[in-house]
This record gives structure tokens, C-alpha cells and sequence, in this order.
């Protein structure tokens, strides 16, 4: 049986949309605490959401704004630590895209991010970098603002678009590998590999792996099935700013969607003998009903 | 049966030091030998070569590379189509710190960034020195300097390092990343020998990717750097400082390529019996040696 959870991704992992008290001018969602009480963004992810459902501690390791390269180290975080036991957790892993770059920075002693596409990329001004794009003080940001001119020129100098996806495919591919081959149990919850067609057969069979979903479209009206929800959620509608009528102006899931991966986890965990319990009747409109109400009654 | 070997290293499996064209001298020092003069014949997978002439030495390693080379050349080999596990032997030398490689757009090839990386410290940063930057090291001076003019400069790499780079981290990230590469080699069933293992990775791991591949000499595990340290191993040693460089000679090669070999014959991947050689069986070629470097220097 499943006693803890690790979860590692990005801000679609970490909460995002939901950070209160930041140093910079996101969006309040202040709104949001008529649902959950809390000012902390972990609260409003799906990892912590699953974790109240399934009353076990959650560990998560996700962050806005980081990618592949935080996962697999943090992931050897967990797994080096002593009191890590395989057979009794859950790793939940969201796939992140290949435009972010770390790079640890000695004057602050901590990891930094860069968020930077290949073809976009002349331009300073879609170039950003942050150890924490909401929470970091004064003095590192600073520091990292100071730096921006030479990681600019860094990447000008070495981001290749073949190379950089010949490489985080590699690092799918292998990472996957390890976490099969040492009998890790893991779900994928946005969607399968960026892997080529002609690579998979390099990998043992991990489709039971990734989560199906199944979301509602509300530009057509109608449900979809999907795995990767990361990539439709503006196209369905279903970003923050939709959930709260433009109360909160933010492009990641709503809370409602939140709720919903949460619910299909718990489900795919029964189906997957990870958890002995009954399904729950998990359906995201029911959730964006309750939770716009209660939005709307605040606003 | 073994029909390919491919080798993947630093300098110390390229041939490092026996750059001929580079620096014609040596070619005297190590003269009179019968000796194909070329820096792959005087490497240890180029003598491990002589020894298995049925067999396909593809020697892979490059000087001033490190570990980043090898996940992605032996990544790129494995997921090829036309990548035979069965008859296929790969030979690891890992490096640990001081190597970080990028891509260069300029040169459209991969460049390397070499420097010295302490563990530990406070700041740590402050043990890291910059050493140089290079697509290849030891080759045409022009062509090096072609190479450079396209590249930031040297005091932008310094920066670089200075900012970016500290002992600890990188240790725990050459940690996971060969725990990851080894793994995936062990999974898809390749055979493997660790000519310099990766000592660093964690204990946990030791007994499912190291140890299986370890090349045993009277029954230690074997390390090029440590088999080699207690005897005159260098190019230095045997040219008696004729020629300074401290790569392993042409003795010490010949020596490794012999251990590689009775390790394949005792694994059964090749079917020879096991040459059971010592430094000693090649005290000929050092006296060719010092005759050759004695008459260099004018005393015979």
C-alpha cells in the first residue's frame, strides 16, 4: 500500500496561479481562500488535493518555472534518502517542456532557472531567469539580474534546437528506464514521453503509467478524453481567470481541474491495487459549478 | 562471441600524448618499435586492437571530454538501428569534475570547458579555476585558433565558472546522471567493462552496475589511474623526461589492452586463452626506449 507521495514538475504541479504574498505583481488570488484556507500554493495543487483525499503526506518537490532537470535531480533527492521506502510511495511526475535550462549560481547557493526557446532567443526580452519567480528576495534577484547579460550570451552562443531535443529525449528515455528498471512506482500525470516513435521500443511498456483524463471543453461544449491537459486547459477554458471570471487573471488550471486530476489519481491508485478503496464519482463539472458559485458569492 | 568494441573516454583512452604530428619528437623516442606510428595504435584500445584482430576497435574517447560524451555518444550508439548488443563490448573510462560540454552554434560541433573543481569549501566557488576551452585539443595550432576566434572568450568562461560552478553540486549531478546512463546500459543488456569506474556513484548502486563490470586484476578491481600509479606509468617515466607528459606510455597501454584482454577471454567473450602478462614481459621495448631517447640526446 501507497503511505506517501512525491510529486515533481512545474507550476501545473506546484499550484501555480496560486501564490500569495509575492514580491512581484501576480495576480492576488485571494478569491480562492473562500475554497481552501490557505496562503501557501502547495495547497492548491493536485498533489496536496490527493493528499487530503488519501489522508497520507505528500512531498512536493515541483516548481514554477523549473523543468526536466530539477525532476531528475530531486527525484535522486528522494531516493537517496535513507528513510525512503519504494514499495510504500508514489511518485507523480509532470513532463515539463524542453525551453527551461538549470544552472546553479554560487553567489545565492541555490539553483537558478532559465525559461528560453531556441528561436526565440536573440531577443533579451524573451529570455527570463529566476531561482524563484515569486518568492526570491531582494538580494538574489539582484544577483541574478546582474548575471542576465552573461546567460544571455551563453545561450545565444550554445542553444541548439536539434541538440537540445536530442537531449532531453535521451533524458526521458533514460530516466524512465531507471525509475522501471529499480521497480519505482510512478504515474505520468500530463501525458506520455516527447519521445520519437522509432525510440519507444527502447522502453518497457509504461503506458499503464500515464493518467487518461477526461475534461470538459466548455469552447465546444463537450467532454474530451486526453492525457496531456497542460496544453489544453486555455483552449478548453478551464485557466484560473475562466474559473473565476477574470477575478484572477492567471493561465494555469483552475482549482476545479485540480481537484479533478486529484480524483483521477485516487482512482487510477484503487484500480492499480495501490490503495484499497472505493472510486470516487469524480466529474470536473460538479467541482467548477460548486467552486464558481463560491467564487462568485465572494466577488 | 564479441565482434565490435567501441572505447569512450578522456585523453587517457584516446592516446593522449601521442599527438605525432603535433610533437614529432616523440615519434623518435618510440622509434624502432614495429610500431604503427598513429595515436590510435598507441592508445591501449589501438594495442587491445593488435591483440584481436578479428575483432572491431572503435576507439570513441577524445581528450578534454568527459562523461557528457559518453551518455551521448553510447546513448546514440544503442538507440541506433543497426546496433548489435549481442556482439557488441563497450569500454567505459570515467572522468568525474572539471569537464562541462556545450554545443557551440558557431562551430555547429560540440566545444569543452575544462577546469579545476574542488569539493567542498567555503565558498566553494572559490576553489574552481578556469583551465581552457577547445572543440579538440592537439591539433592543427591554426585550426585551434580558427576555433577560438569564434568562441566567447576565455574571461567569459571564467566568469562562467565562477558563477555557476561549485564541487558539491556538480559531484551530485555526475552521480546521478552515470546512475542513469549506466542503468539504461545494463537494461537493454550491452556488455560493459569500467576501465576507470565511476567510484563516485552511490554505494546503493554499486552492486547491480559497477561491480558486475569491474575488470578484475588478482582479484582487486581494476582503475587505469590506480594500476598505473605504482609503476613508471607516464610517458614522462618511460622516455626517462625525454618527452613531459603525463599520460600513460606506450608500455602502460600495451599492459591495459592485455588486462582488457584476459578479462574478455575469462568472461568467455572471446574464445583465447588469457595472456596473464606483466610489467616485466615488456622490458624489451623499454630498453628500445631508452636506447632511442639515449641517442636523442646526443650521450650514444
Amino acid at each position: 500500500m501507497i503511505k506517501k507521495i512525491y510529486a515533481f514538475g512545474t507550476s501545473h504541479t506546484a499550484g501555480g496561479g496560486f501564490e500569495f504574498n509575492t514580491n512581484n505583481t501576480s495576480p492576488n488570488p485571494d478569491v480562492y481562500k473562500k475554497i481552501i484556507d490557505s496562503e501557501n500554493h502547495f495547497d492548491f495543487s493536485y498533489p496536496s488535493i490527493l493528499s487530503n483525499k488519501l489522508g497520507i503526506d505528500v512531498e512536493n518537490y515541483a516548481k514554477q518555472g523549473y523543468g526536466w532537470e530539477r525532476v531528475t535531480r530531486k527525484i535522486f533527492h528522494v531516493l537517496n534518502q535513507k528513510s525512503f521506502k519504494k514499495e510504500e510511495s508514489l511518485f507523480l511526475i509532470e513532463i515539463s517542456s524542453y525551453d527551461r535550462h538549470e544552472f546553479w549560481m554560487n553567489s545565492i547557493q541555490e539553483h537558478i532557472t532559465i525559461n528560453a526557446l531556441p528561436e526565440e532567443i536573440k531577443d533579451i526580452e524573451n529570455f527570463s531567469l529566476a531561482h524563484d519567480y515569486f518568492y526570491q528576495d531582494e538580494k538574489q534577484r539582484k544577483y541574478i539580474e546582474n548575471n542576465k547579460n552573461m546567460f544571455h550570451k551563453l545561450m545565444i552562443e550554445t542553444l541548439n534546437y536539434d541538440r537540445l531535443l536530442e537531449k532531453i529525449q535521451n533524458n526521458f528515455l533514460l530516466l524512465i528506464n531507471f525509475l522501471e528498471n529499480n521497480k519505482i512506482n510512478y504515474y505520468l500525470t500530463n501525458g506520455d514521453l516527447p519521445i520519437s516513435p522509432e525510440h519507444r521500443h527502447f522502453l518497457p511498456d509504461y503506458s499503464n503509467k500515464i493518467i487518461k483524463y477526461k475534461l470538459f471543453d466548455f469552447s465546444k461544449r463537450k467532454y474530451k478524453k486526453l492525457e496531456n491537459w497542460t496544453e489544453k486547459i486555455s483552449i478548453f477554458k478551464l485557466k484560473i481567470n475562466d474559473e473565476s471570471a477574470n477575478k484572477v487573471n492567471d493561465s494555469h488550471q483552475g482549482l476545479s481541474v485540480s481537484f479533478y486530476i486529484a480524483d483521477t489519481i485516487y482512482n487510477k491508485m484503487i484500480d492499480d491495487g495501490y490503495l484499497k478503496s472505493s472510486h470516487i464519482d469524480s466529474n470536473i463539472i460538479k467541482y467548477w459549478e460548486d467552486f464558481k458559485s463560491k467564487l462568485l458569492d465572494v466577488i | 562471441m564479441i565482434k565490435k568494441i567501441y572505447a569512450f573516454g578522456s585523453s587517457f583512452t584516446e592516446g593522449g600524448g601521442f599527438e605525432f604530428q603535433v610533437n614529432p619528437t616523440i615519434k623518435y623516442a618510440y622509434s624502432n618499435l614495429g610500431e604503427k606510428i598513429t595515436k590510435f595504435n598507441f592508445s591501449y584500445p589501438g594495442q587491445l586492437q593488435k591483440l584481436l584482430p578479428n575483432v572491431e576497435v572503435i576507439n570513441l574517447a577524445k581528450s578534454g571530454y568527459g562523461n557528457e560524451r559518453i551518455y551521448r555518444l553510447a546513448s546514440d550508439l544503442v538507440l541506433s538501428s543497426e546496433f548489435n548488443s549481442e556482439e557488441t563490448l563497450f569500454l567505459f573510462e570515467f572522468s568525474h569534475l572539471g569537464r562541462k560540454e556545450f554545443f557551440s552554434r558557431k562551430l555547429n560541433d560540440y566545444i569543452i570547458l575544462n577546469y579545476n573543481a574542488g569539493l567542498g569549501g567555503n565558498p566553494p566557488s572559490k576553489k574552481t579555476r578556469f583551465s581552457s576551452v577547445a572543440r579538440e585539443y592537439n591539433t592543427d595550432i591554426k585550426e585551434v585558433k580558427n576555433d577560438l576566434s569564434k568562441l566567447p572568450s576565455s574571461e567569459f568562461f571564467e566568469k562562467f565558472l565562477k558563477l555557476t560552478i561549485d564541487g558539491d553540486v556538480q559531484h551530485e549531478l555526475v552521480s546521478n546522471n552515470s546512475t542513469i546512463f549506466l542503468s539504461f546500459i545494463k537494461n537493454r543488456n550491452i556488455k560493459y567493462l569500467l576501465v576507470e569506474p565511476p567510484f563516485y556513484v552511490n554505494p546503493s548502486y554499486w552492486n547491480n552496475l559497477l561491480e558486475p563490470s569491474f575488470i578484475k586484476v588478482n582479484k582487486d578491481r581494476f582503475s587505469i589511474h590506480d594500476f598505473c600509479k605504482p609503476f613508471g606509468a607516464r610517458i614522462s617515466e618511460e622516455t626517462k623526461k625525454f618527452h613531459e607528459d603525463e599520460h600513460y606510455g606506450l608500455i602502460s597501454n600495451k599492459l591495459i589492452a592485455s588486462i582488457i584482454y584476459d578479462e574478455m577471454c575469462n568472461r568467455n567473450f572471446i574464445s583465447e586463452k588469457p595472456l596473464n602478462k606483466t610489467r616485466k614481459d615488456f622490458d624489451d621495448i623499454q630498453k628500445i626506449i631508452d636506447t632511442n631517447v639515449l641517442k636523442l640526446k646526443g650521450i650514444i
